[in-house]
């Protein structure tokens, strides 16, 4: 369940990338010289990324924080089965529209047809939603996430892909619409189904595993603040026992900070039986699993489960 | 053309290039783009950094969390040695799926069975799993021309629900169920607003798959014939069929079944298993399945098993590839072939192992219950 380990050679990290790992750390995002890589490559071949990996490991984090990194704005499109163009591309406000015919009709205007077709069918009447807002967006090139991609089906995959390719639109009744500055796109996906050859091969690939020992430490100290050293070490050294467990609902990093949130809004300043079992609804969200855990503990598993080294 | 000599990189254009060839005949996705951009993406982060040329390459050039592995491999043996030249190394033996072992090709006895007048009984002593199941002798020999028809029937009622699973999709459709608010009103603008017609939506049919996994271990003989008589018709009936035949390994087996003749289908996919009539491995087979298969389970994907759950191999293992299986597709259906003996409790330790993750447990013995078939795939 750990991360797979860096890779080795007797060489300097490139120091752009080092300078973007840098800028995410300063955004409270730890991360490897891999991730790095990925997010460098994306923004300069430029490529889509597709993150991979297992719930709760901080795949939507990535495009948060590179918004926030660039100071450009993020626009997210969540995905899920029978999602189609209406939704996730344009819509026009037929309830606007129709106003407008029926004042129009009282105002008795002169325009003729045509200019108020042309009206009607113009841009304050169309609604945008993310993927159009992602291509029509002025300013900085934002961010485009699309999460959990694998939610969606097979056709709103083939459109994903066209629209990945050229970054242009065609409405019907106003032309085809380009983007002036192509956004960043993130795609996350959490593998309950294979996604399309052709996606797959348009974006970069990179997978987000669980982390090591030392890693949670980092984050958990990096993200509660408030709470103590010795805390923090057992809060991590108890996730990496709970995680070589074998649940049906594996916690990830975000479960990990909850509890460490929890810990220090309650004031604990150890892991023992009975704040374990107070607090364990933050970090197992299964009854099976609960029980799992109630046994072990039980068992007495507590003192080797803290002791551990990865 | 001549980037990389400009760059003052000879041959490192026909370096990546080779590269890229070896991935693709390990099955990455690699077509001549993405090798494009895994020789711009060296360029930009310059060739001396070893570590993020490695990453980047690996970022470019693989599409799933399994070939991670395998490019690691790769990537060290080609470019461990010089950059320019180093010559394209083999393929290892470990990097690709285990070779069942050899036994006396069973299909011989398959010509033999094939050859015989249809009709004939072949009247055979089942293996029981434990001695207190019954060992009541199997009465099955190659179907005669009525049960063929059944068996056909059958799998065009199986494929005729297979394509026709209601799905959340909606679509427009004059004579839907339910009515399309938006495009009535978009329906109204040229009428200023009147709606004199209702738009309709009818739902999207989704196209299921059947993937299909026969054991054709000694104990399983006959009835794997009789199955995968029946896996034959339904390919034949529809192209959203995967089978798969184990034993101690596992072998896919969809292309030659798919042939036309029934019988020629199965003397194809007989001579194509290697392990027919050899031991039973069902934990080691399915996890065949889940690590060089698995783009064929996925969230459409029915998995339909055949096995008497009499194996060799590790129940546990069963039981956690079973589980990620289950995980990943719709159902999971177990066809047990001793179920159709009264006295018969599944106590095997691959059956128990199995239970927990298995939608559906139904028999599969003779004609009638596959006549069962399609109301226990589909409910």
């Amino acid at each position: 369940m750990a991360e797979r380990p860096p890779v080795r050679h007797p060489c300097d990290v490139n120091p752009e990338i080092a300078g973007l790992q840098a800028r995410l750390e300063r955004e409270s995002y730890l991360t490897e010289p891999q991730v790095a890589t990925a997010i460098f490559l994306a923004e300069g071949l430029p490529r889509p990324l597709l993150v991979e990996g297992p719930p709760g490991v901080g795949k939507t984090e990535i495009a948060k924080v590179l918004a926030r990194s660039r100071n450009a704005d993020l626009i997210r499109l969540q995905c899920y089965e029978g999602l189609d163009v209406s939704t996730a591309l344009y819509e026009w406000n037929y309830a606007k529209q129709l106003l407008h015919i029926k004042l129009g009709e009282q105002a008795a205007s002169s325009s003729s047809v045509a200019q108020r077709e042309a009206e009607i069918f113009s841009e304050p009447y169309l609604l945008k939603r993310p993927l159009l807002q992602a291509i029509t967006h002025v300013g900085a090139p934002p961010v485009l996430l699309i999460d959990e991609v694998d939610r969606s089906d097979e056709e709103f995959e083939a459109f994903l892909l066209e629209l990945l390719s050229d970054f242009q639109v065609t409405i019907p009744e106003m032309g085809t619409i380009r983007a002036v500055a192509q956004p960043s796109v993130v795609l996350t996906s959490n593998r309950t189904r294979e996604l399309s050859e052709a996606l797959r091969r348009r974006c970069l690939y990179l997978w987000i595993d669980y982390p090591t020992l030392e890693k949670e430490l980092r984050i958990v100290r990096l993200k509660v603040p408030g709470i103590s050293e010795a805390l923090a070490r057992q809060v991590a050294l108890f996730m990496q026992a709970v995680r070589r467990m074998e649940l049906s609902r594996t916690p990830g990093v975000a479960e990990t900070l909850d509890w460490a949130a929890a810990l220090s809004l309650l004031g604990a300043t150890s892991l023992d039986e009975s704040v374990i079992r107070g607090t364990s609804g933050c970090f197992m969200k299964d009854r099976d699993d609960a029980n799992q855990l109630q046994t072990a503990l039980d068992d007495g598993a507590l003192a080797t489960m803290l002791s551990f080294r990865a | 053309m001549r980037q990389a000599d400009r760059n003052g990189e000879p041959g490192l254009m026909g370096a990546v290039v080779r590269f890229c060839r070896l991935l693709r005949e390990h099955e990455f996705l690699v077509a001549p783009m993405e090798c494009a951009d895994a020789l711009r993406a060296t360029t930009m982060l310059g060739v001396a950094d070893r570590a993020a040329v490695h990453l980047a390459m690996r970022a470019v050039l693989t599409s799933r969390h399994e070939e991670l592995d395998i490019f690691d491999t790769l990537f060290e043996r080609f470019w461990s040695g010089a950059l320019a030249d180093a010559p394209t190394p083999l393929p290892a033996p470990e990097l690709l799926p285990p070779k069942p072992r050899d036994t006396v090709p069973a299909s011989l006895s398959m010509d033999r069975w094939l050859a015989a007048p249809r009709g004939d009984l072949e009247t055979v002593e089942a293996k029981s799993a434990s001695h207190s199941a019954a060992g009541s002798p199997v009465r099955m020999g190659r179907s005669s021309a009525d049960e063929l028809r059944t068996i056909e029937r059958v799998a065009r009622a199986v494929a005729r629900r297979l394509a026709r699973q209601p799905s959340r999709r909606w679509k427009a459709s004059e004579r839907g169920r339910r009515i399309d608010l938006r495009a009535s009103m978009r329906r109204s603008l040229p009428l200023g607003g009147e709606v004199a017609q209702m738009a309709r939506r009818a739902q999207r049919l989704r196209k299921l798959r059947l993937v299909t996994v026969c054991d054709v271990s000694g104990s399983m003989d006959l009835y794997a014939r009789f199955f995968l008589q029946f896996v034959s018709a339904l390919q034949r009936s529809t192209a959203r069929v995967e089978s798969f035949a184990f034993a101690t390994g596992l072998t896919r087996i969809t292309g030659q079944l798919a042939s036309g003749h029934p019988d020629a289908a199965m003397a194809a996919a007989a001579h194509a298993v290697r392990d027919w009539s050899a031991g039973t491995r069902i934990g080691e087979s399915l996890a065949i399945l889940e690590r060089h298969w698995s783009r064929y389970v996925d969230r459409n994907t029915i998995l339909v098993i055949l096995s008497d759950g009499w194996d060799t191999g590790d129940p546990a293992l069963l039981a956690a590839t079973l589980e990620r299986l289950a995980a990943r597709s719709r159902r999971i259906i177990w066809l047990n072939p001793l179920l159709g003996s009264a006295r018969y409790r599944p106590e095997t330790a691959g059956m128990r192992a199995a239970l927990p993750y298995i939608d559906v447990l139904a028999p599969l013995n003779d004609i009638g219950s596959l006549r069962a078939l399609p109301r226990v795939l589909f409910h």
